[in-house]
């Protein structure tokens, strides 16, 4: 009955060289859990029997030990694998977002932008408004000022054409009442009424019937 | 008292004696001045007959061209330069037709009446009946009444025209607008168509139309004559000093020559139109200037009256006609009966025709 | 016994002591770790965690995704603003543009047009006291100048006769008086 000290530290030693044989985590469960049940059982197999016992217990503390510990290992494997789905998910979805939020920023710039240049549009366009009006008012000043010309100048037309009419209808008339020639005629009529006596016996006639002027 | 009554008496009678005796053609006179120098010399028998009812006859049937004006008749036409309301034109009888020839610018060229129409009646009421003295009375009239009359043109055509009288008074010389200016002179009249041709001539040369040295035209289509010593003057205008013009001849075979005196000459190119009514002053004119070969003529064969008429006034203030002289031209050759040939003949229709002839003269002035 | 029991107490005690110490990360912490994590509920609180922040993450996510669509929405507004903006624009400056050739036009014809009614003006002046010289006649052109008018022609014809006349009338007189003497 007595265990002897050494085949504990045997037992323990060996559990723990065991467990540090372990490559990854799943391993050192099952590993672990071999251990520490081959040392529960060597412990309960020692206090219940002796040496033989504490073997027996050991393996079989071992064995069962592994599949606690298998079971463990699988349970964390399923949760490890559950938070390395959802990290990766996180780690998805948060690159995704940092991508969303540098083309937010951009298309904000964007907008900016186009916000500035509609700005300046709008105002270059005002301006052409302003331009637009005071060449249209001009232009309709000009229009104005031609429409009178141009009736202004068919006025004039006319009254030069009636004023040519009536000088060379009258012209004539005009030559027959004009005084200086009036005086003229006068003059010519009076010298040959005083020439037909002077001319008596002088002149000498070729000339065929007569001719009347009506 | 009674003497003087009856001296009164006599007095009186005596005047009204003499004024019956003063409104008497004085026929002694008439035959004396006739027998004298009338050509040719008249049949004394003719002469006998005179008498004071037939006397526009009898003197016709002497001489053609002899009439009597009373004294209170205008003896010679006098250029119209009266104020005179009408429709501004000329008539005279051709071969028993009365022609219209308007004066430019008055009222019946104005209204259309085409030159040198038939005119065949006055406010529908014909005109064949008419003396010339008739229808002057009937187409002068109150400035602004209505006229009309019916003419037929020299194309046949017979139009009425309708228009209002107007007070005119005619260019002495006329200048007809067209492409060449064409110079008409309806008649000669002593001291005024000499100068009006002149004012005429100086007028084209100064107006921006006219060329450096243009032709000149004269149209003597329907130029029935004149005074004679005038159309003289006009044909010396036109030629160098000392050369002669004509030759006048009295009954008894006397000569005097004219020769073209001192003065301002044309040196224009002379073109003269005549026709067969171109006549008398107005054909020794052309003859002149034609036998000197200073003028170019072109038309037809004018009528062929080179006499010369003189004018006594008689003793009761009326006024003799007749014929006295005959007119020779240059080289003494005669034209009456012959007339005055052209150097280029046209046809009757060619020659009213002012635009044919025109194109003749520009034709003869660029070979 | 009393050494069984003693080595006893020092395995649990040194297992308890691992078991305190042990990370509760599932890919780490062997049996213990395991057993800690399964016990205390550290794994399930882990997975809890972390899908509380997916869930964040992808509310985030649908966030963005909505400011997104409605950045774009507005981009896409503004870009239709803008070239409609520069196409009014292009068309004002056209029409102006015209409208400035047109009134160019304009002032050159009224510059023209002006001219002619000036002219015209200066005409109907002339013409006007053409029309009064003729009125106070031809007086001041007496034996001057000529004009080309038919007054002006009667005038000059009317002018020589009356001269010729005049000297055929002294030459008569003088003749008549010579023969009276």
């Amino acid at each position: 009955m007595i265990l002897k000290k050494q085949t504990l530290v045997v037992a323990m030693m060996s559990s723990l060289l065991v467990t540090g044989c372990a490559t990854n985590d799943g391993d050192r469960t099952r590993m672990e859990g071999a251990g520490l049940g081959a040392l529960i059982g060597a412990v309960v197999g020692g206090i219940a029997g002796d040496e033989k016992g504490a073997v027996l217990g050991a393996l079989i503390g071992g064995g069962a030990g592994f599949i606690v510990g298998n079971e463990i290992a699988k349970r964390k494997q399923q949760y490890a694998t559950t938070e390395e789905f959802l990290d990766a998910e996180v780690a998805h979805v948060q690159a995704i977002n940092d991508s969303t939020v540098s083309y937010n920023k951009n298309l904000r710039t964007e907008i900016a932008q186009l916000d500035r240049e509609a700005t300046r549009l709008r105002s270059q366009y005002t301006a052409g408004q302003v331009k637009q009006t005071e060449l249209e008012k001009k232009r309709a000043s000009l229009q104005q000022q031609l429409a009178t010309n141009r009736e202004l100048e068919q006025g004039l037309v006319n009254e030069l054409k009636v004023q040519e009419r009536i000088l060379s209808e009258e012209r004539p008339a005009r030559s027959q009442n004009d005084p200086y020639i009036a005086r003229l005629e006068k003059e010519v009529k009076a010298l040959q009424a005083n020439l037909s006596q002077l001319r008596d016996g002088s002149s000498q006639l070729a000339s065929i019937d007569q001719r009347l002027s009506v | 008292m009674k003497s003087g009554l009856s001296r009164l008496w006599i007095l009186s009678l005596a005047g009204l004696l003499s004024t019956v005796a003063a409104a008497q053609p004085p026929l002694d006179e008439i035959r004396q001045l006739l027998r004298a120098g009338l050509m040719p010399a008249p049949e004394m028998a003719q002469l006998a007959e005179l008498s004071e009812q037939n006397l526009a006859d009898q003197l016709l049937q002497l001489d053609p061209y002899a009439r009597y004006f009373e004294p209170e008749q205008g003896y010679l036409t006098l250029p119209e330069t009266v104020e005179r309301a009408g429709i501004g034109a000329e008539i005279l009888m051709q071969q028993d037709e009365i022609l219209l020839l308007p004066y430019q610018g008055a009222v019946a060229e104005r209204a259309g009446v085409p030159y040198r129409s038939r005119l065949l009646a006055v406010d529908q009421q014909p005109v064949a009946s008419d003396s010339l003295q008739q229808l002057a009375s009937r187409l002068r009239g109150p400035e602004g009444s209505w006229v009309s009359l019916l003419v037929e043109t020299t194309k046949g055509e017979r139009v009425e025209f309708r228009f209002l009288r107007e007070i005119y008074r005619p260019l002495h010389v006329e200048l007809l607008q067209g492409e060449q200016r064409i110079i008409r002179i309806r008649d000669f009249i002593t001291s005024m168509t000499v100068p009006s041709l002149r004012a005429t001539v100086e007028f084209i040369t100064q107006s921006p139309q006219a060329d450096h040295v243009p032709p000149i035209i004269i149209d003597l289509r329907d130029s029935t004559g004149g005074e004679l010593f005038e159309a003289l003057d006009l044909a010396a205008a036109f030629l160098p000093a000392g050369t002669e013009l004509v030759t006048l001849v009295d009954r008894e075979g006397e000569v005097q020559r004219f020769h073209a005196p001192q003065g301002s000459k044309y040196a224009h190119p002379l073109f003269i139109l005549i026709g067969p009514y171109t006549a008398s002053a107005a054909e020794i004119f052309a003859g002149i200037l034609q036998t000197q070969g200073r003028a170019v003529v072109m038309g037809e064969l004018s009528f062929g009256k080179c006499s010369s008429q003189t004018q006594v006034r008689l003793s009761n203030q009326a006024m003799l006609r007749y014929t006295n002289r005959e007119v020779l031209l240059p080289g003494g050759i005669a034209c009456t009966g012959a007339g005055i040939t052209p150097d280029v003949s046209v046809s009757d229709s060619q020659l009213n025709d002012a635009g044919y002839l025109v194109d003749l003269i520009n034709e003869w002035t660029q070979q | 016994m009393r050494q069984v029991k003693r080595i006893g107490v020092v395995a649990l005690s040194l297992t308890l002591g691992a078991c305190a110490n042990v990370s509760t990360d599932p890919n780490e912490g062997g049996l213990f770790g395991g057993i800690k994590g399964l016990q205390t509920g550290a794994y399930d609180q882990r997975v809890q965690e972390r899908e509380e922040r997916l869930a964040n993450m992808r509310a985030l996510q649908g966030q963005l995704t909505t400011e997104q669509a409605q950045l774009e929405q507005e981009r896409s507004t503004r870009q239709a603003a803008l070239a409609n903006e520069r196409r009014r624009l292009k068309e004002l400056d056209s029409n102006v543009s015209k409208l400035s050739q047109n009134v160019d036009r304009l002032a050159q014809e009224h510059g023209t047009e002006d001219a002619k009614v000036q002219e015209l003006k200066s005409r109907v002046q002339t013409l006007q006291s053409k029309m009064k010289q003729q009125q106070s006649s031809l007086d001041a052109l007496e034996g001057s100048g000529m004009g080309t008018t038919d007054a002006d022609l009667r005038r000059r014809q009317l002018e020589e006769q009356r001269d010729a006349l005049r000297r055929e009338y002294d030459l008569l007189m003088k003749l008549s008086l010579d023969l009276a003497g």
